[in-house]
């Protein structure tokens, strides 16, 4: 038996090693000045916020984002000069599981001109 | 050595033991990698989670003059890999570790094999209903797949052979299905799962084809109030499994002594972040209605630690 707790105790440490490793697990930051927010439903525990994180982080236009699980949104802050378009945002959180809500440009300058209405 | 052999093969009680034992295992090492939650864990399209645990069986009370004690320490790597937003492929490993202690006409002896792997299962899960809104989702998802002949089927100790159920594996291939309807808001988690297992014949040896029906109820207990972000989420829970497993096959004729329907209760505490979960889970029998004579569970514990990639 102790080799299986041994065994156990090695893999854990490892995985968590791993875990660690493999993405910056950093704390998120607070936007204050979002420019876009995406509201996401089923957003309903920090495991299923790590997989829209994920998905987002992966376009490029996004500097940085901020999920908040009670109002089930996540505040976007795009490049310099970047836009992104809903059918993107749209893309990734279909992807990552869950089903978009609403989208919100806060700042009407991230808006793609041929989205603008 | 071989007049050992004799003597074990020539005592009455020997023989009712492996019977006893044959029951006690075959419950035991099916259910296994068949947890709840694995059929349950959220996934999405090019994510991955990896989970290991860390479970222990005991078994004990006999009440033979074999007065037999089992433990039993299962170590199952399980993966998950979402293929798209709703189909996701899921496969458990698992290492194996048991032993039985009894006493033999020679005295306090202790069987076990080599710590190993033992059978995998791989099974695929499709979301067909998802309803989600603000903080809520709800999804029904069936399942199916096979448990596959990974591990070694011809364990030997110093008395020869070891029998079927102390063996790594199984030699069979073992197909199930089920499905699981998932109920989750940021302060309750409800699911439920009902699965049926195939066991097919290896080594003149069929285990019984086995039945579950698992639930899980959770409660966020911290933070009490949500807080702007994504704070850690500490849960209490309270498991349930019903098992219902046919009689065992021997050479082709149904084993009395084996089978039967099993019902734990398993309250457990859980903590989730964004990018971890540990949990553990001690499983409790409420109801042991096993046929003939039958080692009953004393308990199982879990351990496990999950990484989202």
């Amino acid at each position: 038996m102790t080799r299986s707790f041994a065994l156990t105790g090695l893999l854990a440490v490892l995985l968590l090693m791993f875990g660690l490793n493999h993405q910056a697990v950093a704390q998120q930051q607070e936007i204050k000045n979002p420019d876009i927010r995406v509201g996401v439903d089923g957003l309903a525990c920090p495991f299923c916020a790590y997989g829209i994180e994920k998905k987002l982080k992966k376009i490029d236009a996004i500097d940085k984002l901020y999920v908040n699980l009670e109002d089930g949104t996540v505040d976007l802050a795009l490049k310099s000069e970047m836009t992104l378009s809903e059918g993107k945002i749209k893309k990734a959180v279909k992807e990552a599981g869950f089903e978009v809500r609403s989208i919100e440009y806060v700042n009407k300058a991230a808006k793609p001109k041929s989205q603008a209405k | 050595m071989m007049k050992y052999v004799k003597a074990l093969r020539h005592a009455k009680f020997w023989k009712l033991g492996m019977s006893l034992l044959i029951i006690i295992l075959g419950l035991s090492l099916k259910s296994f990698a068949q947890i709840t939650t694995n059929n349950a864990l959220p996934i999405g399209k090019g994510k991955a989670i990896f989970r290991v645990q860390n479970k222990i069986i005991r078994a004990t009370g006999d009440p033979t003059e074999a007065n037999r004690e089992l433990l039993l320490q299962a170590f199952p790597v399980v993966g998950v890999y979402g293929i798209t937003p709703r189909l996701a492929l899921f496969g458990v490993l698992p290492v194996l570790d048991k032993s039985l202690t009894l006493t033999a006409p020679q005295g306090r002896i202790t069987r076990s094999g080599n710590f190993g792997l033992g059978d995998a299962r791989l099974f695929a899960r499709y979301d067909i209903f998802r309803k989600s809104s603000k903080g809520k989702i709800l999804s029904i998802s069936p399942f199916g797949g096979a448990e596959l002949p990974t591990g070694s089927d011809n364990e030997r100790d110093n008395f020869g052979r070891l029998p079927q159920p102390l063996q790594l594996g199984s030699g069979s291939v073992g197909p199930f299905f089920g499905a699981v309807l998932t109920y989750q808001t940021l302060q309750w988690f409800f699911d439920a799962a009902t699965s049926y297992q195939v066991n097919t014949k290896a080594n003149n040896f069929t285990f019984g084809n086995e039945y579950r029906l698992d639930g899980v109820v959770k409660y966020r207990l911290f933070p009490r109030e949500l807080r702007s972000g994504v704070p850690g989420f500490f849960y209490i829970l309270l498991e349930s499994n019903l098992i219902i497993q046919d009689k065992n096959e021997v050479n082709g004729v149904s084993d009395p002594n084996s089978g039967g329907t099993t019902w734990f209760a398993d309250p457990g505490l859980q903590y989730i972040t964004r990018k971890f979960v540990f949990e553990g889970v001690i499983q409790l029998p409420v109801v042991q209605d096993l046929n003939g004579n039958a080692l009953e569970t004393d308990f199982i514990t879990t351990l496990s630690v999950r990484v989202n990639i």
